[in-house]
C-alpha cells in the first residue's frame, strides 16, 4: 500500500472544488426560495409571540410568550422525560440483569424473555400499543380510578395531590433538615449510641409528619366532565417515560450483563471465599468493577434515550422535537434555522454525555 | 432404552462416590438446582397459570375467527375478523387490489435472493449477492411505481403496509453498505479532509435523533434542490433513512476495520499491492467477515426505525396499524392491531438476531486458526 502517488493531487483538489461548489449552489439557491417565499432568515424568530399554547410545561408558558421560551420549555420537557426513563430504565435494567445471570433457571428464563421480546421490537410500536391499548382500558374521568382516596387516575392522566408550601410547613422542614445534618455531623466524629439514635429517628417522623400535615394539600377532585385540582400528569408523558424505560432496561440489562461477565471468576470465589453471600457479593464486590467496565456502553445507551425521547412527537407530548421541530417550523416556516437549532440540541446533549465518559474513562485509566 | 434412568442415576451416583467427581446432572436438578429454584419455579408457575387462561380465553375461546361467518365480532373476546378485514391494507397499504401481483413478484424476488444466499457457490460472492439485490430493488421500484412498459402508474402516497415497511428498510440496508464502506475507509485514510468530513458527518447523523433527520430530508430537500415537487415525500424519506442508515453501518464496519492487525496493511504492502487492490483483495474481506455480526445488528435496528417514517406521513405496516385502530369502528380493537404488528416485526427481528448469532459463532471458531 504505497501512499497515494503525486498525481492524485489534482484529481483530489478537483473534486474538493467540485464538492464545494455544489454546496455554495446548494445554499445560493436555498437562499433565493427563501426570498421568494418572504421568509427572514436568521434567528430573529425566536423574539416573536409564538401563539400557541403548550399542554404540558415546567415553567410559566402562554400564548402570548416568544418561541425563544417555548424552546427552553419544550427542552425542559425533553430533559424531564429522558431524566425519568433514564433513571427508571437503569434500575429495571440492573434488575433484569442480575436475573439474567441468576442461578435460578425459572428467573433466568424470565428475564431472556423480556429481554428478546423487547429488543425484538421497534420502541414506536411498543409506545403507540401501550399508549392506545392504556387509553382503551382507563375509564373516562367521571368513573375514575382513585387509589387511597388521594390520588385520581383515568384516561386524561394521573392525578396527584398538590402540596403548597406554609410557613409552619417550612419551619418544620427546615428543622427536621437541622436535626438530620447534626446527627450527621456528631455521628461521624464518636459513636453516639442506639437511644440517641432511636431519639432522633423519633423526632425526625414527627417533624416530617408535621411538615407534610401543615402543608397546603389540594386532593384533585372530579367535576362534571373534568378534574379540579392536583397536579396533573398527562397520559402521554406517563406512557413516553413508561414505554422508554421498559425499552432502555432491555438494552441496559445487556450492557450490565456483559459488565458482569467481564468481571473475572476469581473475584466472585474470593467473595464466597470470605463469607459473603450472592446479594453482598453483587453489592460490595462484583458492582463496582462492573459498572467501570461497561461505563461506555452505559453512556451510549443514556444516549439513545435522549435520542428516543424525540418520539413524544409520536403520541403529542410536547418536547423539543413536537414544539420545535413540528409546530413552530410550520407556523414560522423557517426550516433550515428551526432543524439546525434542534440537531445542534441533540447533538450537544449527545457529545456532553460522551465527552464526560471519556474523560471519566481517561482519569480511571491513569490511577491504575 | 435398555438402562433405565434410575440405573443410570445409580451408575453415576456410585462413580461419584468412587471418584468424588460431581455426576451429571438429571433432569429435575438441571430445572431446580436448589430450594430457591424450586421455589421460583413454582412461582413462575402459579404466574403462568393465573395469566394464561384468561389470555387464552381471549384470544382464542371468546375470540371471534374470520371463518365462523359471523359479521360482528362478540364483545368479550378478541376480534380477529377485524385483523383479518384489514389484512390487505397491512400487507400493501391502499396499492389497488388489481396491480398487487406486482408487489407478490417483488416478494418472490426477494424471496428467491434469499434462497441463493443459502447456496454454497454464492456464500462467499458478497459483491454477487449485493449486485443482485441492488439491481432487484431499482426493477422492484420500477414495477412497483409503475407509468413503464405498459403498467399503469401506482403514487407512491398509495403505497403502505409491510410492503413499505420492507422496500424501505431493504434500501437503507443496500445503500448503507457502500456508503458505510467508503465512510469507514474514509475515517480510516491519511487524508486529515477525508478523515475530517466523514467523521463528521457519522458523528454528526449519530448524535441526532432519526426524526430530526427525516425532518431534515423532508422539509430541506425542497429547499435545495431546483425541482418543482419533482422529488415526493416517498423519495425523501427513503434519503433521509439512507443517510442514518449509512452513518451507522459505517460505525459497524469501521470497529472490525480497527481490529485488522498493522501486519495486514504492511504484508499487502510488502506485496507492492496498492491502496485500492490492497483493500479489495486483503483487507476488506476480513473486514467483512468479523463486521458480520454488527452488520446483521445494524440491519435489525434499521428495520425497527423505519417504523418512524409514519410521523413524517409515510404509512409502513406499524403506521397502516395504528390508522386502522384510531377507525371509530374498530376503537375497541387496538390490542388485536397491535398483537398482529408485534408478531410480524418480532418474527423478523427475532430471526436476523439468531443468524448474528450464528454468524458469530461460526466466526469465533474459526478465528486465530492458521489455514
Amino acid at each position: 500500500m504505497r501512499p497515494p502517488g503525486r498525481r492524485a493531487l489534482p484529481i483530489q483538489l478537483l473534486i474538493y472544488l467540485a464538492v464545494a461548489a455544489l454546496a455554495v449552489a446548494a445554499a445560493l439557491y436555498a437562499i433565493e426560495v427563501m426570498r421568494m417565499r418572504g421568509i427572514q432568515a436568521g434567528f430573529g424568530f425566536l423574539k416573536n409571540t409564538a401563539g400557541f399554547e403548550i399542554g404540558f410545561k415546567l415553567i410559566r408558558f402562554d400564548s402570548t410568550d416568544s418561541y425563544g421560551r417555548a424552546f427552553v420549555v419544550a427542552l425542559l420537557n425533553t430533559l424531564l422525560v429522558s431524566g425519568l426513563s433514564v433513571v427508571l430504565g437503569t434500575a429495571i435494567g440492573l434488575l433484569v440483569a442480575v436475573a439474567r445471570l441468576a442461578p435460578i433457571p425459572a428467573i433466568k428464563a424470565a428475564a431472556t424473555m423480556y429481554v428478546e421480546a423487547i429488543r425484538n421490537t421497534p420502541l414506536l410500536f411498543q409506545l403507540l400499543a401501550l399508549y392506545a391499548v392504556s387509553l382503551a382500558v382507563l375509564p373516562p374521568p367521571r368513573d375514575s380510578i382513585t387509589v387511597v382516596g388521594l390520588a385520581l387516575v383515568n384516561n386524561r392522566g394521573i392525578f396527584l395531590p398538590s402540596a403548597g408550601m406554609t410557613a409552619r410547613a417550612a419551619l418544620a422542614a427546615i428543622a427536621l433538615v437541622l436535626l438530620l445534618a447534626a446527627y450527621g455531623w456528631l455521628s461521624r466524629r464518636r459513636s453516639l449510641g442506639r437511644p440517641v439514635l432511636a431519639l432522633t429517628a423519633i423526632i425526625a417522623v414527627a417533624l416530617a409528619a408535621s411538615t407534610l400535615a401543615s402543608m397546603d394539600w389540594v386532593v384533585p377532585k372530579v367535576l362534571g366532565f373534568n378534574v379540579e385540582g392536583g397536579i396533573a400528569l398527562v397520559p402521554e408523558l406517563a406512557v413516553l417515560v413508561v414505554a422508554l424505560s421498559l425499552y432502555s432496561a432491555a438494552f441496559i440489562a445487556e450492557t450490565f450483563r456483559s459488565g458482569f461477565l467481564a468481571v473475572p471468576a476469581g473475584q466472585w470465589h474470593a467473595a464466597f471465599a470470605l463469607g459473603l453471600d450472592r446479594a453482598a457479593t453483587i453489592r460490595g464486590v462484583v458492582l463496582a468493577q462492573a459498572l467501570r467496565a461497561c461505563l461506555p456502553a452505559l453512556a451510549s445507551q443514556y444516549i439513545n434515550v435522549i435520542k428516543a425521547s424525540s418520539l413524544a412527537a409520536a403520541v403529542g407530548f410536547p418536547d423539543l422535537m413536537q414544539v420545535f421541530g413540528k409546530t413552530t417550523l410550520n407556523q414560522t416556516g423557517q426550516a433550515v434555522e428551526v432543524i439546525a437549532l434542534t440537531m445542534a440540541v441533540y447533538l450537544v446533549m449527545s457529545m456532553t454525555i460522551a465527552g464526560a465518559v471519556h474523560g471519566y474513562e481517561r482519569r480511571v485509566a491513569m490511577e491504575r | 432404552m435398555g438402562t433405565s434412568a434410575a440405573s443410570r442415576w445409580n451408575v453415576s451416583v456410585q462413580s461419584n462416590l468412587r471418584t468424588g467427581r460431581a455426576h451429571s446432572p438429571s433432569i429435575w436438578q438441571r430445572i431446580a438446582p436448589n430450594r430457591a429454584s424450586a421455589v421460583a419455579l413454582l412461582l413462575a408457575l402459579l404466574v403462568v397459570g393465573v395469566a394464561a387462561p384468561p389470555m387464552f380465553q381471549w384470544a382464542v375461546l371468546d375470540a371471534t375467527f374470520p371463518g365462523s361467518a359471523r359479521t360482528h365480532c362478540e364483545v368479550r373476546g378478541a376480534c380477529w375478523l377485524f385483523v383479518a378485514e384489514r389484512l390487505p391494507q397491512f400487507l400493501y397499504g391502499y396499492y389497488p387490489a388489481p396491480e398487487r401481483w406486482r408487489l407478490h413478484l417483488i416478494a418472490a424476488g426477494i424471496a428467491a435472493w434469499c434462497a441463493m444466499l443459502m447456496l454454497p457457490a454464492f456464500r462467499r460472492r458478497l459483491d454477487v449477492a449485493i449486485g443482485a439485490i441492488s439491481v432487484g430493488l431499482a426493477a422492484g421500484y420500477v414495477l412497483a411505481a409503475g407509468g413503464m412498459f405498459g403498467l399503469p402508474k401506482v403514487e407512491t402516497n398509495l403505497w403502505g403496509g409491510l410492503f413499505v415497511t420492507l422496500i424501505l428498510s431493504l434500501t437503507a440496508m443496500v445503500a448503507s453498505f457502500p456508503a458505510g464502506v467508503a465512510l469507514a475507509l474514509a475515517r480510516h485514510a491519511r487524508n486529515p479532509i477525508l478523515r475530517g468530513l466523514s467523521g463528521a458527518f457519522v458523528e454528526i447523523i449519530r448524535g441526532v435523533p432519526l426524526l430530526a433527520i427525516l425532518f431534515l430530508a423532508v422539509v430541506l430537500i425542497p429547499l435545495f434542490i431546483p425541482a418543482d415537487g419533482g422529488i415526493g415525500l416517498f423519495a425523501r424519506v427513503v434519503v433521509g433513512l439512507c443517510l442514518y442508515a449509512s452513518a451507522y453501518m459505517a460505525e459497524a464496519i469501521r470497529g472490525s476495520l480497527q481490529s485488522i492487525p498493522r501486519g495486514q496493511f504492511d504484508a499487502a504492502a510488502a506485496l507492492g499491492l496498492r491502496y485500492w487492490p490492497a483493500m479489495r483483495l486483503v483487507i476488506l474481506p476480513q473486514v467483512m467477515r468479523r463486521a458480520i455480526p454488527n452488520i446483521i445488528n445494524t440491519f435489525i435496528q434499521i428495520l425497527k426505525d423505519s417504523t418512524l417514517v409514519l410521523i413524517v406521513g409515510v404509512f409502513d405496516l406499524l403506521g397502516m396499524v395504528n390508522l386502522a385502530v384510531s377507525d371509530p369502528k374498530w376503537m375497541t380493537n387496538s390490542t388485536e392491531g397491535f398483537v398482529f404488528a408485534g408478531l410480524v416485526f418480532f418474527v423478523l427481528c427475532f430471526t436476523m438476531s439468531r443468524l448474528s448469532l450464528r454468524a458469530e459463532r461460526l466466526l469465533s471458531k474459526g478465528e486465530g486458526r492458521v489455514p
